[in-house]
């Protein structure tokens, strides 16, 4: 392989980014947002409801939510099909005992879960030359331990201020 | 020059004095030598006379003024080199009126103005320090040499005539003890008004602004009379005891320097004696307290979709590591939301922590981005602060960030007393003329 | 072809081992130049560039990749810079950039053990070096106070002088570990080049936990740092310059080097002495493609060596949750290790090897295993709270003996200047084989000494590569079989010298940066004296 590899993922990053740009350009107008919800607002109210379910939790920050639909959209064929059958899987009890478990028959449901628990908790939507971060600091996994650690790069104290018991 | 007459009749003295043998030391005077040491670091004189990695009190220390460059001298008793000749008296008037031995003036750059309310008593100690105290070194420091007519050291007799005032501190019967105690340290030894109080165009105080904040020129120096919102008695006392407060206000240039030397090490009662006098002073009338930026919720979906302005950019990627996204801070890294600095009139201490970064002697420190960043950026990321995390009007532009990376401006001093010798002579010159001419 | 710049001292490559030596010869007063082939970038460019990467355990994702100064890339595929032609493929990881690979390093800062220096005659393996310790100690104590090297004194390295820098305050994770292992392993500080003080003009760290891929406040030491202070001592740097060609006489002597600028114009750069620095897979790359009629085997190569003894630490890893919460992630990522297993009189039979204990935040890891695992709901957050307090990541790095047949040679393909890639044959012996063994029966007893659960071996015959690599250059006193003599100076070229990790004989059982900057600071005298007498 040669290194023209790289170029093309580094271009499909800026593409993404430049899209996901337009769309945080929306975001950060209040207005404009409402429109986008109303206009979408049935495929985005199917991806909270799963992404509830999922993650467990309630009460998505509304910037989060639409910039991990949005990636997950671009980055995954036919995503809304998709959450729609994983709504119904997930409503017959794909998963007890917080473990999910899909057959043969629907372990594309099962990828696609996967896939919408690596956004949520990772900030990452998509692999490989497709994958685009959309968040960090205010990742599930990273929220879950705030409380001991900092995401990597930022700081976590004065110099030494790591010596106590957490 | 300074007159040669003056000169001759003063060195003679001199070496009259220096013929008397120096009492021999007792041990009243271990006690002596001591509480002249406390004085010394209460009026910080390490910060001038010991340079970084020199002998104590050599000198060397290269002070910026806007006129030119002075360099401290060496205070150690050596003879040769230092004040090792000294008598007290002499010692006194260099002290408290900013008079050398030879009879030539000091610039205040060596704060004589206020060092002239220290009491006889503590004059008395602190020359004992300096002559039994400290290590003598016989080292010259460089000699200062200001442009013309800077350097002709009368001229500082006829500033000294307009502005100092020779008056020994008088306590105040109607005060505490706390209070006097305290406006005694801080008029005299701790010379808070030589940076806090602004100056007119000839350089000297304006009384009628006492403590009421002034530029030095890169880093300001605020306002520090009471009735600042965030500012108490106790709040003060903890600043200058640690350099950092409860409200989040973090010292940093001269002050920091100021605290790590001297308030740092002086008694907690004379650190509270000096918060009581300051929170007693007249205060200016105060607009309504600012209101405060509650906390933000951090987040990087924008961020990451190339969404944040260039102010905001360069702060997450240059300073968010340690000051966090939302600002504030983390286990003893400061914040800066909220932060005293941010309610200054400028902003020239947010570009100028940018710029030279903050170093205590002991804890964290905070590196400059001197190198790594332009006045653009520099300007972009103090605006971006003052408004995000202070909600502060200031503004900073990258041509006042460029004067204060170059250390401040230059004063028009120089050229107007150019220009006024000019006329000066240039009228004397018309006068002769004319005068020639009616003559003949 | 422009045929403008000059100087007295040509330095091929702006890693941590040229740039000090660069800055060394500057600071005696001469002209030096530094030739870089990649670009210049800042540090909060990197910073912003890891935070927004999509493969956070890539160190190498937050660097530019530049086609005209191409290196080996991973993510999202491997970029294939690198033609494999052995039966372990030899993941090399260097970056092409002004400051080299060290930019994304944990600045471990290790002194060889006195024996390292000469395992043939202790142990009948391996290769003696052609100087030893004590003939480098006064320049490891240079390196590291140039550096700020701090660490534990119980590393088995005597040292004339303390070091110049506390250690940084080990972490409860450390502290805890260390008194779990005690006393049958002794875990001690690692000698790390960061800051527990405000030095150089640098802060003192504040545990931002992201040393690999880069430091956000330089709080330790990097190849970047060097190369700046490279320039402020006077030596002129010129980035997007790959050197393609290296030039001699008919007497030897190296006339001129020549480099492509990015948009591929020739320049003819000549000078007194020349100093390949350019990391131990590049340099041997560059002296192969200056083959020439009177040289055809490459320059620097009358002994076949040049390429050959390629040497790395394989590595073999294993992960498990400790029984109690100690939360890695705070300070730090390689604060600690164990070294008792560095030597002794089993290094006839099997490899030695050192144990590090990274202290890396698991977060990202634990939530990836959890997701794959199916876990998902309220109980997912518990989980990966869990997890990532206990999960315990150590590694090794195993001495690799020198073989002239583990290489670097040139490959059929080209590069986007048309330049042949690397190609490398990287084979693992028997002598790493038992070593191996040795090693997963310690992480099995230290595993079982901290109460694990979920233990996880790396795949048996996979190692990792840990970016120690030598030997492509290397020093000795006998031509025939070494590149350089005990100073770096070529065998065959008389003004040319090599610094950098690739002119080490053997890569004993520590990282191999000080060593390599000691005996760079060690070849800038000699050129310094050299320069002063001719």
């Amino acid at each position: 392989m040669t290194p023209t590899v790289i170029g093309r993922r580094r271009a499909l990053r800026f593409v993404g980014a430049a899209m996901l740009s337009g769309v945080a350009g929306s975001l950060l107008s209040a207005t404009r947002t409402r429109t986008f919800a109303q206009a979408d607002g049935a495929a985005l109210a199917v991806f909270t409801q799963v992404s509830g379910v999922l993650t467990g939790k309630s009460g998505f920050d509304l910037a989060l939510a639409m910039g991990l639909y949005q990636a997950l959209r671009q980055t995954t064929p036919d995503f809304d099909a998709g959450l729609v059958a994983l709504k119904v899987s997930l409503a017959q009890g794909a998963g007890a005992d917080g473990v999910l478990a899909f057959d043969d028959e629907h372990k594309p449901q099962g990828a696609l879960a996967q896939a919408i628990l690596q956004a949520w908790y990772l900030g990452v939507a998509g692999k490989g030359a497709k994958a685009l971060c959309v968040a960090y600091i205010e990742t599930l996994s990273n929220r879950a331990v705030a409380a001991e650690l900092v995401p990597p790069s930022y700081s976590y104290g004065a110099c030494g201020s790591w010596q106590a018991r957490p | 020059m300074v007159r040669p007459l003056t000169m001759f009749f003063t060195r003679l003295a001199v070496a009259a004095l220096a013929a008397l043998p120096v009492a021999a030391l007792a041990a009243d005077d271990a006690a002596l030598v001591e509480r002249g040491r406390y004085l010394a670091v209460a009026g910080d004189c390490a910060a001038c006379h010991t340079a970084h990695g020199k002998a104590p009190f050599s000198g060397g220390v290269a002070i910026a003024s806007p006129l030119g460059t002075i360099y401290s001298t060496n205070i150690t008793p050596s003879a040769t080199h230092g004040i090792g000749a000294y008598t007290l008296e002499q010692f006194g008037r260099a002290l408290r009126a900013g008079v050398r031995a030879d009879g030539s003036h000091l610039y205040p750059a060596m704060p004589y103005t206020a060092y002239a309310k220290v009491t006889d008593a503590d004059t008395a100690a602190l020359y004992a320090y300096f002559m039994q105290g400290v290590q003598a070194v016989d080292t010259a420091p460089p000699a200062t040499s200001l442009p013309f007519p800077f350097n002709v050291r009368l001229s500082m007799g006829l500033w000294n005539g307009l502005f100092l005032d020779t008056r020994p501190f008088e306590p105040d019967p109607a005060r505490s003890a706390k209070w006097n105690r305290g406006a005694y340290l801080a008029q005299g030894l701790a010379h808070c008004t030589t940076c806090h109080t602004p100056r007119n165009f000839l350089m000297a105080e304006k009384p009628g602004l006492y403590l009421q904040g002034a530029s030095l020129g890169t880093w300001h120096a605020p306002d520090i009379t009471p009735g600042k919102p965030g500012w108490d008695k106790e709040t003060m006392a903890e600043y200058l005891r640690t350099g950092h407060a409860r409200n989040g206000a973090t010292a940093a240039g001269p002050m920091r320097e100021a605290i790590d030397l001297s308030f740092s090490k002086m008694t907690p009662q004379d650190i509270a004696a000096i918060a009581t006098y300051l929170d007693d002073l007249p205060a200016p009338p105060r607009a309504t307290a600012p209101v405060a930026v509650a906390k933000i919720a951090a987040g990087d979906v924008a961020e990451m979709a190339g969404g944040v302005g260039e102010g905001e950019r360069l702060y997450r990627n240059n300073c968010a590591a340690c000051h966090q996204v939302d600002g504030d801070g983390l286990r003893g890294l400061p914040a800066l939301r909220n932060h005293p600095m941010l309610r200054y009139p400028n902003a020239d201490n947010i570009s100028m922590a940018v710029l030279d970064g903050v170093w205590p002697e002991h804890g964290q420190d905070m590196p400059g981005f001197r190198e790594e960043l332009d006045d653009r950026e520099v300007a972009a990321i103090t605006n971006y602060v003052a408004t995000t995390f202070g909600r502060s009007t200031v503004v900073m532009s990258p041509e006042r960030v460029a004067v204060l990376r170059q250390g401040g401006e230059a004063s028009p001093l120089l050229l107007l007393a150019r220009v006024g010798m000019g006329l000066g002579v240039g009228v004397v010159c018309l006068l002769w003329w004319r005068r020639r001419r009616r003559v003949r | 072809m422009n045929n403008t710049l000059s100087a007295d001292i040509v330095v091929i490559g702006a890693g941590i081992c040229g740039a000090l030596l660069a800055r060394r010869l500057a600071l005696a007063g001469h002209s030096v130049l530094m030739l870089e082939s990649g670009p210049r970038v800042k540090r909060a460019e990197l910073v912003e560039r890891y935070r927004h990467s999509p493969f956070k355990s890539d160190f190498m994702a937050p660097y530019p990749y530049s086609e005209k100064a191409p290196h080996p890339t991973f993510t999202p595929e491997p970029n294939g810079y690198i033609e494999q032609a052995g039966p372990h493929p030899f993941a090399a990881q260097y970056i092409r950039m002004l400051g080299g690979t060290s930019w994304h390093w944990a600045a471990q800062m290790w002194r060889y053990l006195p024996s390292d220096f000469q395992t043939h005659t202790l142990y009948g393996v391996g290769k003696d070096w052609p100087l030893g310790y004590d003939e480098l100690e006064p320049y490891y104590y240079e390196a590291e106070a140039i550096t700020g090297v701090g660490g534990s004194p119980d590393t088995g390295s005597p040292r004339a002088k303390p070091f110049p820098m506390e250690r940084v305050p080990a972490s409860w994770f450390q502290q805890r570990v260390t008194e779990r292992l005690a006393p049958q392993f002794k875990v001690i500080d690692d000698c790390t080049a960061r800051n527990s003080r405000s030095f150089d003009g640098r802060p003192v760290c504040c545990g931002n936990n992201n040393c690999m891929p880069v430091c956000p406040i330089d709080a330790q030491y990097h190849g970047g740092i060097a190369a700046a202070s490279a320039e402020q001592a006077g030596v002129q740097v010129v980035c997007e310059a790959v050197v393609y060609r290296i030039e001699h006489d008919a007497q030897g002597r190296i006339t001129a080097v020549h480099y492509y600028d990015w948009n591929k114009t020739s320049h003819r750069v000549t000078g007194k002495t020349f100093v390949l620095a350019a990391n131990a897979i590049e340099s041997a790359r560059l002296l192969l493609m200056s083959a020439s009629s009177a040289y055809p085997t490459g320059l620097a190569n009358r002994s076949d060596m040049v390429g050959r003894n390629l040497c790395d630490h394989p590595a073999i890893g294993v992960t498990f949750d400790m029984d109690e919460p100690v939360w890695p992630g705070r300070g730090p990522v390689s604060p600690c290790s164990i070294g008792q297993f560095r030597d002794g009189g089993f290094r006839s039979e099997h490899a030695p090897f050192r144990i590090d204990i990274s202290n890396a935040s698991q977060v990202a890891a634990v939530t990836k295993e959890l997701i794959g695992e199916g876990v998902y709901g309220v109980k997912l957050e518990g989980a990966i709270r869990d997890r990532a307090s206990r999960r315990v990541s150590i590694k090794n790095a195993l001495e690799q003996l020198p073989d002239p047949d583990n290489r670097v040679t040139l490959g059929a393909g080209k590069d986007a200047l048309g330049l042949p890639v690397p190609r490398i044959f990287w084979n693992i012996d028997d002598y790493v084989l038992k070593g191996t063994e040795q090693t997963r029966r310690r992480y099995d007893e230290i595993a079982a000494q901290l109460g694990a659960t979920n233990i996880k071996h790396s795949k048996p015959g996979k190692f990792g590569n840990r970016q120690h690599i030598t030997g492509t250059l290397s020093m000795g006193a006998d031509p025939a079989n070494s590149v350089t003599d005990p100073f770096g100076r070529a065998h065959d070229h008389p003004n040319l010298y090599m610094a950098g990790t690739g002119v080490m004989p053997t890569v004993g059982t520590v990282n191999v940066t000080l060593t390599a900057v000691a005996l760079a600071l060690r070849t800038a005298d000699r050129i310094a004296q050299e320069l002063s007498h001719g």
